[in-house]
């Protein structure tokens, strides 16, 4: 903008032809264009300084030289080649508006012919004149003012007109200010005409939305009527509804009444029929009369009975209502109970935080007054009712109050012992009875404890000793407390109430685990016996073996020194069995019997039979586990369930069989037979395995086979093994049902007992596990699918 | 759990003697008897004709086979084989038949409710009691079995009759404030019998042993009324199902309500939903399902479904037929009685169980098939049911399990049964049986 300013200005110095002091003035001018950039920077159309005396000194006639905004001057400019052409961009409205500006103001105007070389004097002197109307000191000297006419002050020119300048820009500065505010009040005119349209606007809008609503309103007053009018008609049809639903019963019910009286009419007359005809079919057909259960005979129907009949029956309703009374009569003993209890161990609690208040705040009422008596619970509830119930809830409200005090204040001081002992007491008084001892609640004392110790020294020294325990538990949970209440006073004493409470909470909690404590201890205890049992057994084995081992030491010798010629040895090869290989043959299309000529072939109910005889040994029999009802069953010979092998000079060894057979396997057992398949052929012992519809499972291990047990010694063992109920004992046994069409399997661990002792013991190696379902037609066994159940039955079970 | 083989039977004629010791089950005409531990046949007794209701005497001695179409009842004895009894109702037809508690009487239903007829095994002596009402469950003994009601129907009005069975003479007998009795039941200690109206108006009644009401009850009016009563074990709670989906629980003390179960279709809190889950066995290429449908159903099982609401599946139930699907129909009391497993008629894949002692409901279990039968064992509490499939469920408060069955697949198990001592549940499908021993040493 300066360079543009500049520009014009060089123009207009270039092209003027002012004299000295004109040029002198055109040299301030510059000087003032030179500033008048800086202080009209924002200036748009109307920047005062410059452009005016632009204008005043560039224009010339017929050259509309125009004042543009900023950088805008000229729109026909008379120099074509002036570098402010490039400015030609400007709008033409700004110029427009220019130009009316200029015809407003006459400011600008140019007084053309008023100073001219010739009359510059009278110029002057018209100058002077205004110029001291207007209040400024002439522009001539003083001094000379009245000898030589005046002399001209160009000095006092300048100045003057600096100062009209200035007042000048002060004026138009007012002006530009003045039309500044004119604009903005024009504008907020303006806008408060548009508020007030807009508002006008509004109230007509509300008017209509007003008049909306009330239509609306009218509306739904005449729907309310028509809808109050529908419901009362609905109303009506409902009640009529009604009547009619219960005159339709009534008729129902009526005519349901009709038919019943009929129905018992017909029915009457069938009895009656059925009276006249006595028919022979009816009746009924017994081999013999059976008596009562309690063995009476049947009583005839006399008064007396009825009587008696009657007079039971009331005892039984007195009885009945005895009972009941009884059950009330606990069960309100216990609600009192409960209550007493409740009341005290809000008393305690009560007592011990409003003395603690009392401490802080001495005037704060004694609400201990309110306390309700153990006797007014007793007393019958009806007379008391009013007083407990208020003084309960008095003492509630208040207790409510001082909790609110407590929370809304917090503790400040150390809680002082007692407080703490009572609270303890407390403690201490549901922990006993929780724990069923009787241990006072104040025993919290040594000496009291003392005294009760002293008292119960008169009982029985267990119970003492029982009680002392107890005691002393007691007291060291005491102890505990009341460090656990000093350290929380320490470091916490503000919540140290509060802890004290939440400790008495999880009181429960706390006998509940060691109650846990107590049965797992117990548990640990039985286990420790069972495993003491089984070493024992251990040991009782290792010996048995010891002593069997020296038993076939002297076996061999015998025979060794004897070398006897196999005489049994023809008929007991008949069945031989690979006992200690593990795999008991026998199956059920091919019933393996024993041959044995001295032994009669009986069909008995699947019994496996050992026999072992041996000629050398001195007669004797060994039965064991042998069961006086399984003999008596209804097929079964006695032969069967004992068989004796008599051949000359030979003995039976162990002889046993039940009948359902029963099948022990020990390692000690299979020993045996091994011991046995190693002698010689001759000398053999003969087992014979008699299997009447019998499959048996082939274990998976090498521990097999059946066996009875050889010496009374083993036998113990095994009752000991059988007696133990240990989950070690996974036996799987064997049911079986000589006619019965199905096999039936179970893990069982129950002990032996009566007639179903019998069963078949193989023990596997674990718990059998078999997959899925198995549907073995040829063994014909079902299992559960484990799977199915496995995971579920420890938590489903127990 | 083990199974034993699948056993023929017929119609469900299936039943533990009260001793636990032996097994009855009918197949057509003959009555076989099990040993319960064996499965072994003890007796088998040939009837007239196809057995229809096969009832245990109390004490274990007799059984009773009833052939309705003949109007023939066949007693036999376990001890001795070779007795017989054989009582013929003759024209006047045989309905119902059952034993009376001192196992030396039996009582005959004829036709048309004419009559019953108590028929004394010890001197063959007859007596008759006239108008009985007609319904299922309108006589009871009471659990010591000296006492029976009856309801009666005379001039159209309901009457109880209150029998001493040591003599077969009338006690009492009273009129009860019914329009149309429904039914009675005993409380199990004998002080209070409960009798309550048809299904037209829900009001149930409560009578002491010399006939003074003690209570009156009812919930609403109008709408349909009560479905099924039961009392607890321990008779201090009776519970009430009725057509409006509720449970109602009434105190033993007062008779006033101790709550409402209410049976939503979305399930908000905290019980367990066990959401039974099929397994689908691979079908072959080409294979198509066989006709049957379920019969051939792979294994299932349970997962807990922790979203809420839970949703539960419904069915509308038809208004326009009677006796609507809806409402509950079977609530029963574990023997603690401190669970109640309840079924609503038209949430029937859903079986509920509430705890007594919290007063909420503590399981659902939504199961794939609509519940069946359910029966809890008498020991503890552990439910067992089933859903007509190959599987036999089971919840206690530990968890719910399912279990297949692993005999033949055709195998659907229809209803079940404990046996007396909790060792073991009798399955029955439609022509077989099957026992399930649960042997509880090993899963201790």
């Amino acid at each position: 903008m300066t360079s543009s300013f500049r520009s014009v200005f060089e123009d207009i110095t270039a092209h003027s032809n002012l004299p000295d002091a004109e040029e002198n003035v055109s040299l301030q001018m510059w000087h003032l264009l030179g500033n008048s950039p800086r202080n009209s920077p924002a200036h748009s159309g109307r920047t005062p300084l410059p452009e005016k005396y632009l204008v005043h000194r560039d224009l010339r006639p017929g050259n509309g030289a125009r004042l543009g905004s900023e950088n805008v001057f000229l729109e026909p400019s008379p120099m074509p080649n002036r570098p402010s052409t490039s400015n030609k961009l400007c709008c033409s409205c700004m110029a427009d508006a220019t130009f009316q500006l200029m015809d407003e103001v006459p400011l600008f105007s140019l007084s053309e012919g008023f100073c001219t070389p010739d009359n510059i004097q009278d110029s002057l002197a018209h100058l002077d004149q205004e110029l001291c109307l207007l209040g400024y000191s002439s522009i001539y000297h003083k001094s000379r003012s009245k000898s030589s006419g005046r002399a001209f002050d160009l000095v006092q020119l300048v100045n003057v007109t600096n100062d009209l300048i200035a007042g000048h820009h002060k004026h138009l500065n007012k002006q530009r200010e003045l039309e500044d505010q004119n604009h903005k009040f024009s504008s907020e005119i303006r806008h408060l005409e548009n508020t007030q349209q807009h508002l006008k606007d509004q109230i007509t809008s509300s008017k209509q939305d007003e008049a909306m609503h009330q239509e609306r309103q009218r509306q739904l007053q005449a729907e309310l009527v028509s809808q109050e009018k529908k419901m009362k008609r609905l109303q009506d049809d409902v009640r009529k509804l009604k009547s009619v639903l219960q005159s339709r019963d009534t008729q129902f019910r009526h005519d349901l009444r009709k038919k019943e009286r009929e129905l018992a009419k017909v029915k009457d007359r069938l009895h009656a029929l059925a009276e006249k005809k006595k028919e022979r079919r009816q009746g009924i057909e017994i081999l013999n009369v059976i008596p009562r259960g309690d063995g009476h005979r049947k009583m005839w129907k006399t008064s007396k009975e009825e009587k008696k009949c009657q007079e039971e029956m009331h005892r039984s309703i007195v009885a009945n209502y005895e009972q009941r009374e009884k059950e009330l009569r606990t069960e309100n003993q216990e609600l009192r109970e409960t209550l007493t209890f409740l009341q005290q161990e809000v008393s305690t609690v009560f007592s011990a935080v409003s003395r603690q208040e009392r401490e802080h705040h001495p005037m704060s009422p004694d609400s201990l007054d309110d306390e309700v008596g153990d006797g007014h619970l007793q007393m019958p509830y009806e007379a008391v009712q009013n007083i407990v119930e208020g003084k309960l809830k008095d003492q509630l409200s208040s207790m409510l109050h001082l909790i609110g005090i407590q929370t809304s204040q917090g503790i400040k001081e150390r809680n002082c012992a007692s407080d703490e002992a009572k609270l303890n007491d407390l403690n201490a008084g549901q922990s006993a009875t929780k724990a069923g001892s009787e241990v006072h609640s104040r025993s919290s004392n040594g000496e009291e404890e003392e005294e009760s110790d002293d008292d119960s020294c008169a009982t029985p020294s267990d119970e003492v000793d029982a009680k002392l325990e107890a005691y002393k538990t007691l007291i060291m949970k005491q102890e505990e407390l009341i460090q656990q209440t000093f350290a929380a006073a320490e470091c916490q004493q503000d919540t140290q109430v509060a802890e004290l409470v939440k400790d008495s909470l999880f009181i429960e909690e706390r006998m509940t685990l060691e109650r846990e404590r107590k049965e797992m201890e117990a548990e640990k205890a039985t286990f420790a016996e069972e495993r003491k049992r089984f070493t024992d057994a251990a040991i009782r084995l290792g010996k048995d073996r010891q002593k069997f081992e020296e038993e076939r030491t002297n076996f061999l010798k015998y025979q060794y020194l004897n070398m006897t010629p196999p005489q049994a040895a023809s008929y007991s090869h008949a069945v031989s069995m690979a006992t200690a290989s593990g795999s008991m043959m026998s199956s059920p299309s091919h019933p393996m019997t024993s041959s044995h000529p001295m032994t009669p072939s009986h069909a008995v109910t699947s019994s496996v039979l050992v026999t072992s005889s041996h000629p050398m040994t001195s007669s004797h029999t060994v039965t064991s586990g042998l069961d006086k009802s399984a003999v008596s069953s209804p097929f079964q010979t006695k032969a069967a369930s004992r068989v004796q092998v008599p051949v000359t000079s030979t003995s039976t060894l162990a002889v046993s069989s039940v009948p359902a057979g029963r099948l022990s396997v020990s390692p000690g057992t299979a020993e045996f037979y091994r011991v046995l398949d190693q002698f010689p052929s001759p000398t053999r012992g003969n087992v014979n395995t008699k299997v009447n519809n019998c499959s048996t499972t082939t274990p998976a291990k090498g521990a097999t086979a059946q066996s009875v047990p050889p010496t009374p010694s083993t036998g113990d063992l095994y009752r000991v093994l059988d007696q133990l109920p240990s989950p070690l004992h996974n036996r799987l046994s064997l049911e079986q049902q000589p006619g019965g069409p199905s096999w039936l399997y179970k893990n069982q661990t129950t002990p032996t007992r009566g007639r179903h002792s019998m069963l078949c013991k193989v023990q596997t190696p674990q718990p059998v596990a078999l997959r899925g379902t198995l549907f073995d037609p040829r063994r014909r066994r079902t299992w559960a699918s484990p799977q199915c159940f496995r995971g579920v039955q420890a938590s489903l079970f127990q | 759990m083990n199974f034993s083989d699948l056993f023929q039977q017929t119609s469900g004629l299936c039943l533990f003697s009260p001793n636990g010791k032996y097994l009855a089950n009918c197949v057509q005409y003959r009555l076989i008897v099990r040993d319960v531990r064996t499965l072994q046949i003890l007796h088998l007794y040939t009837c007239l004709d196809a057995v229809q209701h096969i009832v245990w005497s109390p004490d274990s001695q007799f059984i009773l086979c009833g052939m309705y179409k003949r109007g023939i009842t066949q007693v036999w004895s376990i001890e001795q084989p070779e007795w017989t009894c054989k009582i013929d109702e003759g024209s006047a037809g045989l309905e119902s038949v059952c034993w009376s508690p001192d196992s030396r009487h039996i009582l005959t239903f004829a036709n048309f409710q004419l009559r019953i007829t108590v028929w004394s095994l010890i001197n063959k002596s007859v007596s008759y009691i006239k108008y009985p009402k007609q319904g299922k469950k309108m006589l009871d003994f009471t659990s010591d079995g000296s006492y029976m009601a009856l309801a009666e129907r005379r001039d159209c009005k309901d009457y109880i009759s209150v029998f001493s069975c040591k003599q077969w003479q009338l006690m009492k007998h009273f009129e009860t404030d019914t329009k149309d009795l429904a039914g009675l039941e005993w409380a199990p200690n004998g002080r209070a019998l409960a009798v309550w109206d048809s299904i037209l108006d829900y009001k149930l009644l409560l009578y002491s042993l010399d006939g003074r009401c003690l209570s009156t009850y009812s919930a609403y009016e109008w709408a349909l009324g009560i479905k099924c009563v039961s009392w607890s074990p321990s008779s201090q709670f009776l519970a009430v199902g009725s057509f409006d989906e509720k449970v109602r629980l009434l105190n033993h003390l007062t008779w006033k309500v101790i709550i409402d179960f209410s049976h939503p279709p979305l399930l908000e809190g905290k019980a367990v939903v066990y959401k039974e889950i099929e397994k689908k066995l691979p079908s072959l290429q080409g294979e198509v399902d066989p006709p049957g449908g379920a019969v051939f159903t792979g294994s299932s099982h349970y997962e807990v479904v922790s979203e809420r609401p839970a949703q539960i599946p419904v069915i509308k139930a038809d208004p326009e037929k009677a006796n609507p699907k809806i409402g509950v129909s079977l609530a029963v009391f574990s023997p603690d009685s401190k669970y109640l497993a309840t079924r609503n008629d038209n949430m029937p894949c859903a079986l509920w169980i509430w705890d007594i002692r919290q007063l909420a409901l503590v399981a659902i279990l939504l199961q794939a098939a609509p519940v069946k039968h359910l029966e809890w064992d008498p020991c503890q509490s552990r439910l067992a049911f089933c859903t007509g499939t190959n599987k036999v469920y089971m919840w206690s408060p530990a968890g719910a399990l399912s279990v297949d069955v692993p005999v033949e697949a055709s195998f659907l198990v229809q209803s079940l049964r404990w046996h007396p001592e909790g060792a073991a549940v009798l399955l029955m499908g439609r022509e077989n049986m099957c026992m399930c021993f649960i042997d509880r040493d090993k899963n201790r």
